[in-house]
C-alpha cells in the first residue's frame, strides 16, 4: 500500500498545485473556472488518501459540483469571458505576486518546523467515513450544525433580495414599485 | 502513509496561490475563485491534523467551512450581478462608488 499512496498524493499534488497556477494566470475567467475544478477534483483525491472518503464526497458533490456550475454560470452570464485590459499598474502586480511568494515561504517554514510524532499505525486509526463523522457531529457539534441552517437560509433570503430588479425608473413604468 | 509534512506544504502553497490571485487578479469574479482556492488550503490543512493526532473533529470543522463557503459564493456571486448590472464591469479597478 505504501507505494501507491506515495504516487497517488504526487499526481494529484501536481495536478492540483498545476491547476491552480492555470487558473491564476488564464486571462479568460471560463478557462479560470474550469481549470478551478479541475484543482477541486484533485484536493477530492487527496481527502481519500487522508482516510477522508465523506470529506472527499463532500468536495466532489459540492465544491466541484454545484459551486463550480454557479461561477460558470454567472460568468456566461455576464459575458464577462473577454479578457482583462493591460494591467496600467504591472509594478503594483509583480509586488503581488511578490508579497504572495513572501508570504507562501514563510508559511513553508513555519509548517517544515511542524514535528510530527505519530507513526503509521496511529495514523491509519482515524478512518472519516460518514457514520464515524456523523457520530462526532450529531454528539459534539448539534448546535453548529443546526445554526448552518440558519446561516442558509439567511443566504438564500439575502440572494432573492438582492436578485429582484427595481425598475422604479425603467423606460415602460408599468414595473415600477415591484 | 504519506508524511504529514507534504500534506502542510501544499496546503502552504495552495494557499499562497490563492493569495497571489487575490492580488494581482482584477475580474471580481476571478478573485472570489482566488477566495475559494485559499479556503481548500485551509481545508485541507484541517484534515491533515486531523489524521496527525486521531481526532475526528477537524474533519466536522471542513464540513462546515463548506456549509459557510456554499453561503458565501451565492452571496458574492449575487453581488457581482448586481454591481455589472449597475456598472457595467466587474473589473475591481472600475468599482470606486464608495470611494470619496
Amino acid at each position: 500500500m505504501q507505494p501507491a499512496y506515495g504516487v497517488t498524493f504526487g499526481v494529484s499534488a501536481a495536478i492540483a498545485v498545476l491547476a491552480a497556477i492555470m487558473m491564476i494566470t488564464r486571462r479568460n475567467a471560463v478557462h479560470s473556472a474550469v481549470w478551478l475544478a479541475v484543482c477541486f477534483s484533485a484536493i477530492g483525491v487527496l481527502y481519500l488518501t487522508l482516510q477522508a472518503p465523506f470529506i472527499a464526497v463532500l468536495q466532489i458533490t459540492i465544491y466541484a459540483g454545484a459551486i463550480m456550475v454557479l461561477f460558470l454560470f454567472v460568468v456566461m452570464l455576464l459575458n464577462v469571458a473577454a479578457p482583462e485590459g493591460r494591467d496600467p499598474l504591472r509594478v503594483i502586480a509583480g509586488l503581488g505576486i511578490v508579497l504572495g511568494g513572501v508570504f507562501t515561504t514563510g508559511l513553508g517554514l513555519a509548517f517544515a518546523c511542524v514535528t510530527t510524532s505519530a507513526d503509521d499505525a496511529a495514523l491509519a486509526r482515524t478512518e472519516g467515513t460518514v457514520e464515524e463523522v456523523g457520530k462526532v457531529l450529531f454528539a459534539d457539534y448539534v448546535f453548529a450544525f443546526e445554526f448552518v441552517s440558519v446561516l442558509l437560509v439567511a443566504a438564500m433570503v439575502g440572494v432573492i433580495v438582492l436578485g429582484v430588479r427595481r425598475r422604479e425608473r425603467g423606460p415602460s413604468g408599468s414595473e415600477g414599485g415591484r | 502513509m504519506v508524511p504529514t509534512q507534504w500534506y502542510l506544504l501544499l496546503s502552504a502553497v495552495l494557499f499562497g496561490l490563492g493569495i497571489i490571485g487575490v492580488l494581482v487578479r482584477r475580474q471580481a469574479i476571478v478573485i472570489l475563485m482566488s477566495i475559494e482556492l485559499m479556503l481548500n488550503g485551509a481545508n485541507l490543512l484541517f484534515v491533515t491534523m486531523a489524521r496527525e493526532i486521531g481526532n475526528l473533529s477537524g474533519q466536522v470543522v471542513v464540513f462546515f467551512v463548506v456549509a459557510v463557503a456554499a453561503a458565501e459564493v451565492a452571496v458574492g456571486l449575487s453581488i457581482i450581478v448586481r454591481l455589472f448590472d449597475n456598472k457595467g464591469t466587474v473589473d475591481v479597478d472600475e468599482i470606486n462608488l464608495m470611494k470619496w
